[in-house]
């Protein structure tokens, strides 16, 4: 794996992470 | 509908046929028509990938599910950011060096003349058809609304699309996109700022509400092959449709062609990575927030009013009785709501039990009124698709609901334009011009290219307009088109097999249709997107298997 396609691989894997991790948090709090 | 609505929908459709129109000055070759000199900029063709990919049905029938189902939907694109980045490394870079016209030229130079052939065929039939779907979506909203005849619903949106795509070609398609995009960006958020400022309760009461009632409930981890939308699903399902979608799919392969370098093409996917899921949010949460405001302000039995009209007439006394049992409903669900913003977090448990008791109680009475909407003859048993037209409609303030109208058709046109170009593409480039003349100077392929488009324009507006009696075999496509999603990503993912050969992925191609057909009629309950893994790794398979060219033969 060469590294820019690793870089951007993990910058957009870290992107989705943090979305997942909004919306786990919005039915944690709300949907219980 | 008011006049300064209807005047901001015009304005809109005036202004986008001549901006799209005036683009035709850059398409005087084949190569300025079809791929825009491959000179676009990576954040055009990004947002113009993202434009085609969001459609009237998002905003109308998306939205409309978030309403009824909340925002599970949205697991469908978890796949869609890792797909960007494996095409990326992929096909991307594969296809942009080879500096084809058209995904399925690429296969002939790797494979052979059939299976550029078979490809690029099935896609013909496939987005012919559903480039007609995408039209009659809105059209058939919009004509039940304002009470316009078919035709002249398809026509107010299939016309300037038309027009301006064959003049001006990919480039007015992708400019036009630009504007669209944004159009379609600020109707949402302005549509969200109304709802939280219309919601009687705060927005930490309204998510309760929702959250109660079942709408926030986003992951299903349940690993069942059977459910359509799961966490496991989107991403494994998901992965192999988005590639096969951004990748392999011409009306999205056309776009990225565009871009000035394969940096630049891979950069203008990478907006899609950062950003679908976030919409795709958002646009679900309009939904959710719409269901929240009509817990509060008393909806219509049926949104759409011509249902409605027709149970009416058909047994009044029946009607009446409904509409009793649904005031009652709706009074409980209300009280319900109020209850529970007013109880502290720590003790709402029973509140929350009542609220979800009320609005099942209205869920009901709802299945019953469009049990009695299909006796009484209506062609839809569901009226999904009318929750956010009748609430922007009636509830939002002058000049608004006109831009979120005018959003809807932006959000059809960029689709529409898009899916037409790419059949023109693929029309010219990998039948005409491969099988009917291979010789003739530009401007006889430029005229032959725009007559193309103007072909499939009229195709797509003929489909529109006897889409509700197509019905059937329009689903007969659309089930067939996902028969062989996953096996023509199948295929490109063979040819970046070194030495694979021309009838490996030829009679693979046709495996794969036919394993996921068995598995389909075999086990119908399989989730369609898991279709995509079963149809791309049986090509891959059966390609390997027939063997690879030697070494010393292929170099």
């Amino acid at each position: 794996m060469s590294t820019p396609f690793r870089r951007v691989l993990l910058r957009v894997l870290a992107a989705e992470l943090l979305v997942l991790g909004l919306l786990l948090a919005l039915e944690y709090r709300y949907a219980g | 509908m008011h006049w300064i609505n209807w005047a901001i929908v015009l304005g809109y459709l005036a202004y986008i046929s001549i901006d799209g129109i005036r683009r035709a000055k850059g398409t005087k070759k084949l190569e300025g028509y079809f791929l825009g000199n491959r000179s676009l900029p990576w954040w055009v063709v990004g947002l113009s990938v993202m434009a085609t990919q969001l459609s009237a049905i998002t905003m109308i029938g998306t939205t409309g599910q978030g309403a009824n189902d909340g925002m599970r939907f949205v697991q469908f694109y978890f796949g869609l950011p890792v797909a960007m980045v494996i095409l990326g490394v992929t096909l991307v870079p594969f296809l942009h060096r080879a500096k084809v016209y058209t995904a399925y030229e690429f296969l002939e130079r790797r494979f052979d003349a059939r299976t550029r052939s078979l490809t690029s065929l099935l896609f013909l039939l496939s987005r012919g058809l559903s480039c007609g779907t995408i039209i009659a979506a809105p059209a058939v909203v919009f004509s039940s609304i304002f009470g316009l005849s078919m035709p002249y619903a398809v026509a107010l949106i299939g016309v300037p699309t038309v027009l301006y795509t064959m003049i001006g070609g990919i480039q007015a398609v992708a400019w036009t996109d630009v504007k669209q995009m944004l159009l379609i960006i600020i109707a949402i958020v302005a549509i969200i700022v109304v709802l939280l400022v219309r919601i009687p309760v705060d927005p930490d009461s309204a998510l309760r509400i929702a959250g109660a009632a079942g709408r926030l409930q986003v992951f299903d981890f349940d690993f069942t092959l059977t459910k359509q939308y799961t966490f496991w699903s989107g991403i494994i399902g998901g992965t192999f449709l988005m590639m096969s979608y951004f990748g392999t799919d011409q009306s999205q392969v056309q776009r990225y062609l565009t871009a000035k370098t394969v940096d630049e093409a891979r950069s203008s996917h990478l907006i899609s990575a950062y950003w679908k899921i976030p919409l795709q949010a958002l646009v679900l949460l309009i939904g959710v927030l719409v269901f929240v405001f009509y817990v509060f302000t008393p909806p219509p039995l049926y949104y759409n009013p011509a249902q409605g009209e027709r149970v009416r007439a058909a047994d009044p006394a029946a009607y009446a009785a409904v509409s009793e049992r649904y005031d009652v409903a709706l009074a409980r669900r209300t009280d319900a709501a109020r209850a529970l913003a007013h109880t502290s977090r720590d003790a709402d448990a029973a509140a929350r039990e009542a609220l979800r008791e009320g609005d099942r109680e209205v869920a009901a009475v709802r299945a019953d009124a469009m049990k009695a909407a299909t006796v009484a003859g209506a062609k839809a048993a569901t009226d999904v698709n009318y929750i956010i037209p009748h609430f922007v409609l009636t509830q939002l303030p002058l000049g608004l609901a006109g831009l979120f109208i005018a959003a809807v058709f932006a959000a059809a046109m960029s689709s529409v334009a898009g899916e037409l170009a790419s059949l023109s593409s693929t029309t010219v480039i990998d039948f005409y011009r491969r099988w009917v003349r291979k010789e003739a100077d530009d401007a006889h392929f430029l005229m032959v290219s725009r007559a193309a488009t103007g072909a499939w324009g009229v195709f797509a507006c003929v489909v529109a307009t006897f889409a509700a009696d197509l019905g059937s075999l329009i689903e007969v496509v659309n089930r067939f088109g996902s028969f062989f999603y996953g096996s023509i990503l199948g295929v490109f993912l063979l040819a970046m097999i070194p030495r694979t050969r021309g009838s490996g992925a030829f009679y693979g191609l046709i495996a794969g249709m036919t394993v996921v057909g068995a598995v389909n009629y075999g086990a119908p309950s399989v989730a369609f997107l898991w279709h995509n893994v079963v149809g791309a790794v049986t090509v891959v398979t059966v390609g390997v298997l027939f063997g690879r060219t030697p070494r010393e033969v292929a170099a």
